[in-house]
């Protein structure tokens, strides 16, 4: 920790939050004495890994682990854990199996453990299928788990999808909640802004869950001094375009899960494939991480030559005493550093080479039209030619997302056009996810949506009730994406492209060539500096769902005695829909240039592909 | 307080016993921790809270981070029973579950101050207090055993000291209790506020809706349950609504509440009712909805032919829609690939047999042509069957005809099928365009240098690559593409028309010694008649 001291205004402990849930489990675990069998969530699998690994569970009672799926559990106990997300069809599954056990005439003892809430739908689901009276419930409050000094996320991709999508409402307190737990281990957060509908009902969930608790003093005092909720559906375009840091890169290219990577046999070298955890603790990670990729190869070259200087410093060793000192203390770091080096490099050739072939540079120079809104007529046929060769098709949904985000919808004709050769590549049966991304207003037509938008105004006049129901799908739309505007007003777009510094950024925009700077941060980088939306009036506007500011006067009594001084430097941002790396990267520039320290909170990490397929209509 | 008293006693019977098996734990750190705690046992809650703080910044830095939260703990739980009872007292409403929640369970909504790890002391303290209480209060159910942690029976401990006034406070304490139960016996069937039942249901504590039986308190539960954002609330009492009255008031009073209509619909997809959805969606009128209900459902045969019947059976029921008249007419097309796929591929099946056609010899189908994109059909049949006419089902050019591509979509897979197979004739009639007078002009709508791209993939020779170089119009690109392909005349020629004496000079040593390409090369240097711009 010695090194984050270095950085201005000192993080909290985030690793508390990973010794609570882990606790809890060992005592969830402890409850039920005996050898038990314990079968978990596939959703849950690598989330647990950075609460407790399998030797844990083992410690605690656990005979065998299994993964839930739809086979029949052989386990030797007559004991069965289940450790699920709370889910309907998850519970169903539970409900089925315990069913073919009676059937069997197998007797055991059930418990499910539901995280992150147990909910009362999963009740009355077990009720409903005749084993309620069977089973004990229990709920494993694991909310925010620690990925990073300053990253917090749920592992809770679905949220995207049951919120945005479906309009379900269900995760919503496990948000609030899990502010509420931050609150409570670090103080009460005194200044709180947000922008988006469900920013503004997980604010006041947790002002209601905040007054249940009681008004008291945190006995730790005020550790964090802003948050800031972000909904998804603010700024789709960032998540959307393709990353370049190196740490964007990596999550793009080899899939970072839980902050965890693996790398293969063409990264490792070896015939093995290799997972490392990610995090600033990797000093040649820190150093590259937030990093454009084109900064990143020669920062490793130098390092590699230091790393050769120092282990050559062995020839050097005068004494006994010298050797002794070099093998107990700098061997063993320098080995550290020098195997995180080699698969540093080994994975920036892979990502090279995997975006030096085909139509990358392509692809980028349509990407970056369409943020500038130039030569769009050349991105539009970029992007049909790359339908008509049936190149990946998540890739191109993701451009597509972008066109009609950055555009404002499309044009009826090019809709049309690219609709239905879009279904003749892949299938007519991707109609289901362009119905999805039609919901989510990712991938619209223009004239129908100012259509709709009249029908709207016309039916609420004639039949209030009715029109209100019939016309809830319309209403869920965003504001006419205003990304122009918005682009304009909040400068995100660089003057001069060319000559961008991206070796020593001044500029945010740098985390995406310095073509583009991430709407999101740029909106909390104006926020934060007004205190509040004065000021913003006229971009909040553009942007769907509504504003709002909860600031505490700084009076004397609010700062308890073990109050961190530097709180007021350090700000919370919890988006709510997922994040990216990029984004995390352009926050922890924003920090550097301004003095702040971030921490971010995420339901999940994500990026364009997998904002894309979390809403698939059809795999 | 008295509940937290209560539970100290009880917990006190089974310490001594337990005592040992947790030494390890963190029992023996938390001991300073349980001292204070006793000392103020029944002090002000106010100053045992300052002291707790002290404590806890003490113990921060010197016991570490398990003893805080437990401490905290301590802290919570005693500012957690206190309010509720005073709380429901204030309005006379309380359940007997109410109390045992009050007393027992931990603050269910501070799930983070969870933490350490003796838990069997615990659960024996759980089934104990449980067997207690049922005894006494003969009502709660124990159905849901609430995990008791090791901060509770931390506090638990030091009641080994309890002095007798202390007991005999504590039996007072029951009397009260017992009636207070009692209270709350009859108050059972009587229900509290709407808000507090939801937030009952947020904070995931015992509640009850079965004495919620006006239309009004129903909506109202449901209001509070919007009004309060939770979806589980909204869910369950959506689902109650649906249970407990007439179906056209639930539809009468559902409709003004979009949210609710959100929950009910994703409860109901999760739940797979799929045809009370299908009713649900289409009393909203939400037609489109139902018809994506519908296709999704129709997706559901694995197998061509029957997948074939059931989008059919779609495109009938909505024929009279118009608002959905394209997705129809795209639906309409999958069926018609399907069967046409279905018959293409029996044809080819006795094709194949024969053994006898060049293609299926040399590079037998590998997948299945059924439930393929088009774009993928398209392809097949330019592989397997470029040259058939174009009344033949299979021909790809009767399929770009009747399925309405474009000239791209159909240059594209002809011509990545074709290079494949290495048929440059082809390719060169493919590329071809006849004029009105009779004339031929070679014309690639997709742009000669992806023609050339695809061709070099398949690692056409440099002659034809030359061919289609040559037609590249912008100069720089050709000169690129021409040299990346060492297609060296293409490079020479492209070089004079750019009059880049310099660069051409640089050239010579790429071509190699003593060939065609060189001497054309010094020919074109030694060529007076070009005005060289270097």
């Amino acid at each position: 920790m010695a090194v984050s001291a270095v950085l201005g205004p000192k993080l909290p402990d985030l690793q508390y939050l990973k010794r609570l849930a882990r606790d809890q489990l060992v005592h969830l675990l402890e409850s039920s004495p005996g050898r038990k069998d314990l079968v978990i969530d596939p959703d849950l699998m690598t989330p647990l890994d950075r609460i407790a690994g399998a030797s844990l569970l083992k410690q605690h009672g656990v005979d065998k682990i299994f993964k839930l799926d739809r086979t029949k559990i052989h386990g030797g106990c007559d004991q069965l854990v289940y450790l699920v997300r709370s889910k309907l069809t998850t519970t169903k599954l539970i409900a089925d199996q315990i069913t073919a056990d009676i059937r069997d005439n197998r007797k055991r003892k059930y418990k499910i453990i539901m995280t992150p809430r147990r909910l009362q739908v999963c009740d009355m689901v077990l009720e409903h299928e005749g084993v309620f009276g069977l089973v004990s419930i229990e709920e494993l409050h694991l909310d925010l788990i620690p990925l990073d000094r300053d990253l917090l996320s749920m592992e809770l991709p679905q949220f995207f999808r049951d919120y945005f999508l479906h309009g379900d409402q269900t995760w919503l307190a496990s948000i609030a909640k899990s502010l509420v737990n931050i609150q409570s281990l670090f103080g009460p957060i005194p200044n709180v802004y947000g922008q988006g509908r469900c920013a503004k009902m997980v604010a006041d969930m947790v002002d209601m869950m905040m007054s249940e608790l009681g008004e008291r003093q945190s006995p730790v005092g005020c550790e964090i001094g802003h948050l800031f909720l972000i909904d998804r559906d603010v700024d789709y375009v960032t998540p959307l375009c393709t990353q370049v840091t190196y740490e964007g890169l990596l999550d793009d290219i080899f899939g970072i899960k839980s902050g965890s990577v693996e790398f293969g046999p063409d990264v490792t070298g070896t015939d093995k494939s290799i997972k490392i955890m990610l995090s600033g603790e990797d000093e040649v990670f820190r150093a590259i991480r937030d990093r454009h990729f084109s900064n990143v190869f020669g920062f490793l070259s130098a390092k590699a030559k230091e790393l050769q200087t120092s282990y050559d410093k062995r020839h050097n060793l005068k004494s006994v005493q010298d050797m002794k000192q070099f093998v107990s203390e700098e061997l063993s770091n320098l080995k550290k550093q020098h195997k995180a080096l080699t698969l540093h490099i080994g994975a920036c050739e892979t990502i090279t080479k995997n975006k030096s072939r085909g139509d990358f540079e392509e692809q980028m120079r349509t990407e970056h039209g369409l943020l500038e809104g130039v030569d769009v007529r050349e991105c539009i046929n970029f992007i049909e030619e790359s339908i008509n060769r049936q190149h990946s098709r998540t890739e191109v949904l993701r451009l597509l997302c972008m066109l009609s985000s950055t555009q404002g919808g499309l044009p009826s004709k090019d809709y049309k056009s690219l609709k239905t050769q879009f279904l003749q590549s892949y299938g007519t049966e991707h109609l289901l996810t362009l119905h999805n991304l039609k919901k989510l207003g990712l991938f619209v037509e223009q004239q129908a949506q100012d259509a709709t938008a009249n029908k709207l105004a016309d039916k609420m006049a004639a039949k209030l009730t009715d029109g209100m129901a019939s016309l809830q799908l319309q209403l869920q739309l965003p504001k006419k994406s205003q990304f122009r505007a918005v682009s304009r007003k909040l400068n995100l777009i660089p003057k001069s492209a060319e000559n961008f510094e991206l070796r020593n950024p001044n500029d945010m925009a740098y985390v995406f060539s310095g073509a583009y700077a991430p709407l999101s941060c740029k909106l909390i980088e104006q926020v934060l500096q007004r205190e509040g939306w004065t000021g913003v009036e006229d971009i909040a506007k553009l942007l769907p769902g509504d504003n709002f500011v909860h600031l505490k006067a700084k009076s004397a009594k609010g700062k308890a005695s073990g109050s961190n001084p530097d709180s007021d430097k350090i700000v919370l941002v919890y988006f709510l829909g997922g994040c990216s790396y990029t984004e995390v990267s352009a926050l922890r520039f924003l920090g550097k240039q301004k003095g702040y320290r971030f921490l971010v909170a995420t339901t999940a990490l994500t990026n364009g592909g997998r904002l894309i397929e979390s809403v698939s209509g059809w795999k | 307080m008295a509940g937290k008293d209560q539970a100290r006693m009880a917990a006190a019977a089974f310490t001594a016993d337990d005592e040992d098996y947790w030494e390890e734990s963190a029992v023996s750190s938390s001991k300073k921790n349980m001292f204070d705690d006793e000392e103020e046992g029944f002090t002000v809650l106010g100053v045992s809270e300052n002291k707790a703080a002290r404590l806890s910044s003490a113990l921060r830095s010197t016991v570490g981070a398990d003893a805080l939260f437990a401490d905290d703990d301590n802290d919570d739980i005693t500012w957690e029973t206190s309010s509720n009872i005073s709380n429901s007292s204030s309005h006379g409403s309380i359940t007997s579950a109410d109390y045992r929640s009050a007393r027992y369970t931990p603050p269910t909504n501070r799930s983070g101050s969870l933490s350490t790890s003796s838990s069997s002391r615990s659960t024996a303290a759980t089934v104990t207090l449980d067997n207690s209480l049922s005894v006494q209060f003969n009502k709660p159910k124990m159905t849901r055993s609430e995990p008791m942690s090791l901060e509770d029976a931390i506090v638990d401990v030091p009641a080994k000291q309890v002095t007798a006034t202390e007991v005999s406070k504590l039996e007072t304490e029951i009397q009260f209790l017992r009636r207070q139960v009692q209270l709350g016996e009859r108050a059972r069937w009587t229900s509290l506020p709407v808000k507090e039942t939801i937030k009952r249901i947020i904070l995931g504590q015992p509640y009850s809706l079965e004495a919620y039986k006006s239309l009004q308190d129903k909506l109202a539960l449901l209001d509070a349950a919007i009004k309060m954002h939770d979806g589980d609330a909204i869910t369950i009492t959506v689902l109650f609504l649906k249970k407990t009255v007439r179906k056209s008031i639930f539809q009468q009073e559902l409709i003004k509440r979009p949210v609710a209509i959100n929950h009910l619909i994703h409860f109901l997809w999760c739940h797979y009712d799929l045809d009370e959805l299908e009713e649900l969606y289409k009393m909203l009128r939400r037609m489109e909805d139902v018809f994506v209900l519908k296709y999704k459902q129709a997706l559901a045969p694995s197998k061509a032919a029957g997948r074939a019947q059931s989008i059919a059976a779609v495109v009938r029921s909505f024929q009279h829609d118009s608002s959905l008249a394209p997705d129809s007419t795209l639906l309409l097309e999958q069926c018609t690939l399907l069967q046409r796929q279905l018959q293409i591929e029996e044809e080819d099946k006795k094709i194949a047999a024969g053994g006898k056609h060049p293609v299926f010899k040399d590079h037998p189908p590998k997948a299945q042509l059924p439930l393929t994109p088009l774009t993928t059909t398209l392809y097949y049949c330019s592989f397997y069957h470029y040259n058939e006419s174009d009344s033949s089902l299979s021909s790809p050019l009767s399929i770009k005809r009747d399925f309405q591509m474009s000239d791209k979509q159909y240059t594209w897979s002809a011509l990545n099928a074709l290079a494949k197979l290495h048929r440059w004739k082809e390719i060169e009639a493919l590329l071809t365009s006849k004029n009105w007078f009779g004339g031929t002009k070679m014309k690639a709508c997709i742009g000669f240098e992806k023609v050339v791209e695809i061709l070099s993939k398949q690692k056409a020779p440099v002659d034809i690559l030359s061919k289609y170089l040559a037609y590249i119009e912008d100069p720089n690109e050709r000169l690129a593409l021409a040299a990346k392909h060492k297609c060296h005349r293409i490079v020479v020629d492209t070089l004079i028309q750019l009059k880049d004496r310099a660069a051409l000079e640089d050239y010579r040593l790429k071509t190699p010694d003593y060939s065609l390409e060189r001497q054309y090369l010094i020919t074109a240097l030694n060529n007076s008649q070009v005005k060289w711009k270097n």
